[in-house]
């Protein structure tokens, strides 16, 4: 049942089946007009040639045939339209007219009778052509006033004079030529109307003036090379079989003015319906150019060709018709690749694209619009020709219409995936900006210590007036730089390497000097220092260390310390000549590391040791364990 | 006399250093380079006994000049200046043949002792540079090639300059004599850049740049 109403409801399947429809009246009229004098016969060797039959059958049968498709086309995308409607019906007469024409280029011997049917259908159809495009444009691009009363009269009055023509007593099967001539007329006057009515919408009136101006040099040419002269009882100007392609100029203005003018709300996507359905068409014909082969061969190779066909042609036609008309099968792991693709852009502009480049992609809609309203859930609409998509990541909702380019309906499935991809896309769009928040986060703590350390280190260097002071203090905000980039990722150090560089880098300094290091550690395993508390401790080294190499006149220099989750105390003794701890004022150094120390909450002392100066300072700190 | 070129692409730096070489080396026959080109220039048309390689040079990168020397100038052994330089670049430079590295914020007394150390073929190493080095070991472990892997030896001497002590103390401490410490660890910064281009090789081969 669902099946039934799929084949029924897609775009393409209706216009193949209208196509195969229009094919086979072609092929069928093609065969009468092929059949020799001699009577009716199904052998094709006595058929006459193509060249035989007179090329006007062939304009004839090509003229309504492409009208017929175009038209049909038209009515595929927009069934439900009146104005695609209407216009698939011109194209229904158009065929008519055009196939019912040709009786005396027909070799087979045919009763009167039979002949004279085929005039009325002509006629009928002729008269049809120009009544139905008179309703069209009474109602298309716009709705004229009084277009109700306006069509009813043109129906009865031109209906009721083509029928009294074609049958009864008052027939008269040369009336056409009039008939025809009097509805160009009305169809004139409505184009015109239509042209003034849309004078203040330059869309209408391009339309109008595009389809009206393809409508009237079409029929027009044919009524006046053809339609006028047999009126005034004039021989016609050219053969009316080939006057008939004259009309093809308002299919073919038709096929165009869709792109340009979206004639009937159809876009350009109309025409990869187009290609799809040739497509199929190829398909079919290949089919029935091998089973006409087939049945052709003789017995012996009948075998041979019924493998060929199960072994090779088959299993690839198949393939052909799956890759064409099934979907790709949804691959999740690539849909999420794309949907992390689109949640990561960094503008909502950017997402918003790549959303509906996914919904295009993977869906495959003919039509895809951007819809005002806000829906929470996919829906579906239509009977499956309609999937509603709520918005997300910045993006409108949308209306997707006919699904992998009109050859399939949506299904629950398909809503289902677009809730999936909705919530996929909600969700990385939260990680991105938990990630952006991080990120922010990050850089606000590194602005901080560059901020905190670096900045108010230059500063001091800026004012400080001893050139050796300002020496030392600029290498120590580059050493702090080169922490901030080695350590971007954390802003806690590792206590080991801290005190590592810290000792080699003490060594280094001393070592010109004479002087050697001792260095002893007591520390709690994995300890993890804040940069504030590595800043104090740095600067309490070097500057004791500048202090023993100025100063002192020392060979050795010890370094003790002993950290604790929450205490560093530090101890750095020479065993240079020492100072008169009475006498002596604290260097600028001295204070600065002072300042520093009891900036954190510790002490700073400096005293005599037992055999130079020793620099005792203490200071708390909070250390997180690694 | 000792040849040596320099590429540095900031003037003060560049008469700083100069004064340096001067420092340490009576009467050297001194080449400066300002970027990428010059430095190749220069190195084109005279063998020099060291090059200091600054790395971000308004040209390019000081490691293009670095794996040009290694190509076509084996003979000179040449050492990265850096100052900002992160220790993942210098790591770097060391696997693209840099012999050794100096510190351009050093005081200038250390600066000078530490190019002296270098002429000598005694190469220094700092704690963090030496932990990053075994954290790059540890990551690209190339089971195929052993003369890539680092040997005992080297781990110890690099464990021990990861914890802040010197080339002279690490001797001590392993009962080696310093120069078999510097011999070890330039065979460390050669085998840098083994396992390097094998790491690099692998992953070519992973990817499918290479046929074998």
């Amino acid at each position: 049942m669902i099946a039934a109403r799929h084949v029924l409801l897609s775009p393409l399947t209706r216009l193949i089946l209208l196509s195969v429809v229009g094919l086979a009246l072609l092929l069928a009229m093609a065969l009468v007009a092929m059949q020799p004098a001699t009577g009716w016969t199904w052998s094709p060797a006595e058929w006459r040639p193509v060249a035989d039959v007179h090329p006007a059958v062939w304009v004839s049968l090509g003229t309504g045939l492409l009208a017929w498709l175009i038209s049909a086309w038209v009515w595929a995308l927009k069934p439900a339209a009146p104005a695609a409607v209407l216009f698939a019906a011109s194209g229904l007469a158009t065929l008519t007219f055009c196939f019912a024409s040709f009786a005396p280029r027909i070799a087979l011997p045919m009763e009167p009778g039979v002949v004279a049917w085929i005039w009325r259908i002509n006629m009928l159809g002729a008269s049809a052509f120009g009544v139905i495009m008179t309703c069209l444009f009474l109602i298309y691009p716009s709705r004229l006033r009084f277009w109700k009363p306006l069509a009813a009269a043109v129906v009865v009055v031109f209906g009721l004079w083509t029928l009294l023509r074609t049958f009864g007593p008052f027939q008269d099967l040369a009336e056409v030529q009039r008939i025809t001539t009097f509805e160009m007329v009305a169809i004139v006057m409505a184009v015109v109307w239509q042209v003034r009515a849309s004078a203040d919408d330059p869309r209408l009136r391009a339309i109008a003036l595009w389809l009206g101006a393809s409508t009237l040099l079409g029929a027009g040419a044919f009524i006046v090379t053809v339609a006028a002269p047999l009126t005034f009882g004039f021989d016609p100007l050219v053969l009316e079989n080939y006057a008939f392609s004259f009309f093809l100029v308002i299919y073919v203005g038709l096929a165009v003015g869709l792109m340009r003018y979206r004639l009937f709300d159809l876009g350009a996507w109309a025409y990869r319906l187009v290609f799809y359905a040739s497509a199929a068409l190829a398909l079919i014909v290949l089919d029935i150019a091998l089973a006409s082969l087939l049945a052709l061969d003789p017995g012996e190779a009948l075998g041979v060709s019924l493998i060929v066909v199960a072994v090779a042609y088959l299993p690839l036609r198949d393939i052909l018709w799956r890759r064409m008309v099934r979907r790709r099968p949804a691959d999740a792991d690539g849909l999420f690749h794309l949907v992390l693709d689109a949640a990561l852009k960094p503008t909502a502009q950017e997402r918003a694209t790549g959303w509906s480049n996914l919904l295009r992609d993977h869906f495959n809609p003919l039509e895809m619009v951007e819809i005002p309203e806000q829906i929470a859930e996919a829906e579906i609409g239509g009977e499956g020709l309609v999937l509603k998509t709520p918005g997300v990541a910045g993006a409108p909702a949308f209306r997707l219409m006919h699904a992998n380019n009109g050859r399939s309906l949506f299904t629950p499935r398909d809503a289902g995936v677009v809730t999936h991809l909705v919530r996929l896309m909600q969700q990385a769009e939260a990680s991105r900006s938990a990630y952006d928040r991080g990120v922010s986060e990050e850089r606000l703590r590194i602005a901080r210590d560059i901020h905190d350390n670096i900045g108010a280190q230059l500063m001091r260097a800026l004012h400080s007036t001893k050139p050796d002071r300002k020496d030392a203090m600029i290498r120590d905000t580059l050493a702090d730089l080169r922490d901030v980039i080695n350590n971007a990722q954390s802003p806690a150090l590792p206590l080991d390497a801290v005190l590592a560089d810290l000792r080699a880098e003490t060594a280094d300094r001393l070592e010109p000097h004479g002087v050697s290091l001792r260095w002893s550690l007591q520390a709690d395993a994995g300890l993890v220092l804040t940069p504030s508390t590595v800043h104090a401790l740095r600067s309490v080294i070097r500057e004791a260390a500048s202090n023993t190499i100025k100063h002192a006149g020392a060979t050795r220099l010890g370094v003790s310390l002993q950290i604790t989750p929450h205490r560093v105390e530090v101890v750095v003794e020479d065993d240079g000549s020492g100072f008169d701890i009475e006498t002596v004022k604290l260097g600028q150094g001295l204070a600065n590391m002072k300042a520093r120390v009891e900036g954190v909450g510790g002490a700073f002392a400096l005293s005599r040791g037992e055999t130079g100066a020793q620099l005792q300072a203490h200071f708390p700190h909070q250390a997180a364990a690694s | 006399m000792i040849s040596i070129l320099f590429v540095e692409d900031i003037a003060e730096t560049r008469a700083w250093l100069r004064e340096a070489v001067e420092a340490a080396f009576p009467g050297p026959h001194i080449r400066e380079a300002m970027n990428v080109r010059e430095a190749i220039f220069a190195m084109k048309g005279h063998s020099f006994d060291i090059a200091i390689v600054d790395l971000g040079l308004p040209d390019g990168s000081g490691t293009e000049v670095i794996s040009a020397f290694s190509a076509s100038r084996p003979e000179t052994t040449v050492v990265v200046a850096t100052v900002m330089g992160d220790d993942a670049s210098v790591v770097a430079a060391l696997s693209q043949g840099a012999q050794g590295y100096l510190l351009k914020d050093s005081p200038f007394d250390v600066f000078v002792r530490q190019l002296t150390l270098i002429e000598q073929g005694l190469p220094a190493l700092s704690p963090s540079i030496a932990r990053r080095i075994v954290e790059h070991f540890r990551k690209t472990v190339i089971s195929q090639d052993e003369s890539a892997d680092l040997t005992p030896r080297e781990r110890d001497v690099l464990g021990l300059i990861g914890r802040g002590l010197r080339n002279a103390d690490t001797a001590l401490a392993l009962g080696l004599s310093e120069s078999t410490v510097a011999s070890h660890i330039k065979s460390i910064y050669a085998k840098l850049g083994i396992s390097s281009r094998a790491e690099a090789a692998l992953q070519a081969a992973r990817l499918g740049l290479m046929k074998s």
